[in-house]
């Protein structure tokens, strides 16, 4: 198997693993949304006003994140988008750890105060970071298996040639055409 | 990229020498890319527009529905909520005497004023009581401080009720020790029934004034009037603890600093 056959396979793998871990941490949050305003309250970091507005609005965030990823539609702006979402996240965990609050991040639902010796503060921060990576990939190689996307960036290559199966890989579309017609 | 171009260039060579065909043949692509593109904007378009509906959509409805529960469809006869900041009283615990009022006096000299803002059913507020409740109830009945609690009522219909029952139970005297029973049973949901039975289990008596007051939401305009005069007053979070109207900074206070700063 070559690298362009291998990357978008790759790719799809980030891109379901965000999927599931996205759309999972949306919808246990959903089911108990009521769990969810405290956990955002517990970071004492909004005016109660705004507590509504993030608590029910971020898990929204997140399946409508995870429904993209899911069908690979605009991949690589969703990515940055859960980057700049993950970003937010580490921040707030790490303010929370920098004042003192010993709290559950509240991720995948759940969330509130808890002992200071339950705080899991760094490894909810690399978690985070680790679907960091995985979104940067999408960034670097949004074109994956099985995706939207990919259906319209192959798109030239399916019309022209029979049977290709390694054209999932990039933009080919405009320039082959004009390279073709000006022979 | 380059290689695929490159790659693709070279089958379309082959497909030009077939000869007559050519011509008809890039028109046939081209128009089938012009649909998959007319296609592609499409999705995008109609996906954009239902997450943004998905998103939007589903907060002002979660919204909307928790304030409707909130102004009591179920819970309480249609009252109608006024959001006055200037009608919001704290509760002032009097201290040695064990009397509760729900209209403060002056706070003598030298006595430090103690000022609260929790919910009754924020983790956070569950969590101070335990450590420093006992620590303000030992202030008020040796006489160093005086407590006014401000009840703040946005984590769920139960902080709702829980709170307007706290009024109920203040007017009817016995405010500190259900405020006291309402933290130490703070996992239980407070339905109006519930709210009901908790004076017989501190051996108070649940009269019908305050049954009525606690089925008919009578201080639902206190309640939310609180809440508004916490956001004009810059409290973002509960619980949030003033000392002589000084904001204490509680993220790593001590037990032993609380008694100090009270003159204990």
């Amino acid at each position: 198997m070559t690298r362009a056959a291998v990357a978008p396979i790759v790719g799809l793998v980030c891109r379901l693993a965000l999927a599931v871990i996205l759309g999972w941490a949306g919808l246990a949050k959903l089911i108990e949304p009521l769990v969810a305003l405290q956990a955002v309250q517990a970071y004492e970091l909004l005016p109660e006003s705004l507590v509504p507005v993030v608590g029910y609005g971020l898990p929204l965030l997140e399946v409508a994140l995870a429904l993209f990823l899911l069908v690979g539609l605009l991949t690589r702006p969703v990515a940055i988008a859960v980057i700049v979402v993950m970003l937010a996240f580490i921040a707030a965990v790490a303010s929370a750890w920098a004042r003192g609050l010993s709290i559950d991040c509240g991720c995948f639902g759940g969330g509130g105060q808890i002992a200071p010796e339950q705080t899991r503060y760094v490894e909810e921060i690399l978690r985070d970071l680790g679907f960091i990576l995985l979104a940067g990939w999408l960034v670097l190689r949004p074109i994956t298996r099985w995706s939207l996307d990919g259906r319209y960036a192959a798109d030239h290559d399916e019309a022209t040639d029979e049977g290709g199966d390694e054209d999932e890989d990039g933009p080919i579309g405009a320039e082959g055409t004009e390279e073709t017609t000006a022979r | 990229m380059s290689s695929s171009s490159k790659r693709s260039g070279g089958r379309k060579k082959g497909v030009g020498a077939q000869g007559p065909s050519r011509r008809a043949r890039l028109n046939q692509v081209r128009a089938a890319q012009l649909r998959k593109e007319r296609e592609r904007r499409l999705v995008i378009t109609a996906a954009i527009v239902l997450a943004a509906a998905l998103v939007i959509g589903g907060v002002v409805w979660l919204v909307v529905d928790s304030n409707r529960t909130k102004q009591g469809d179920d819970q309480f006869p249609v009252v109608e909520i006024r959001q006055d900041p200037a009608d919001a009283t704290a509760i002032r615990f009097a201290g040695a005497e064990g009397s509760d009022g729900s209209l403060p006096a002056e706070v003598p000299d030298g006595v430090r004023h103690v000022e609260l803002y929790a919910d009754f059913h924020c983790p956070a507020c569950v969590n101070f009581e335990a450590g420093f409740g006992p620590i303000l109830r030992e202030a008020e009945s040796k006489g160093t401080a005086v407590v006014d609690v401000w009840m703040m009522a946005f984590i769920d219909q139960g902080s709702v009720n829980a709170a307007n029952a706290f009024g109920c139970a203040a007017s009817q005297g016995f405010g500190r020790a259900y405020f006291d029973a309402l933290f130490a049973n703070s996992s239980r949901q407070w339905t109006q029934a519930q709210l009901i039975a908790l004076p017989g289990e501190i051996d108070q008596s649940a009269n019908e004034e305050f049954t009525t007051c606690v089925n008919e939401g009578q201080n639902l305009n206190w309640v939310t009037s609180i809440t508004q005069a916490a956001d004009q007053r810059g409290v973002s979070s509960t619980p949030t603890l003033f000392i002589d109207g000084e904001e204490v900074d509680r993220s790593a206070m001590t037990e032993e600093q609380l008694r100090a700063m009270l003159g204990l």
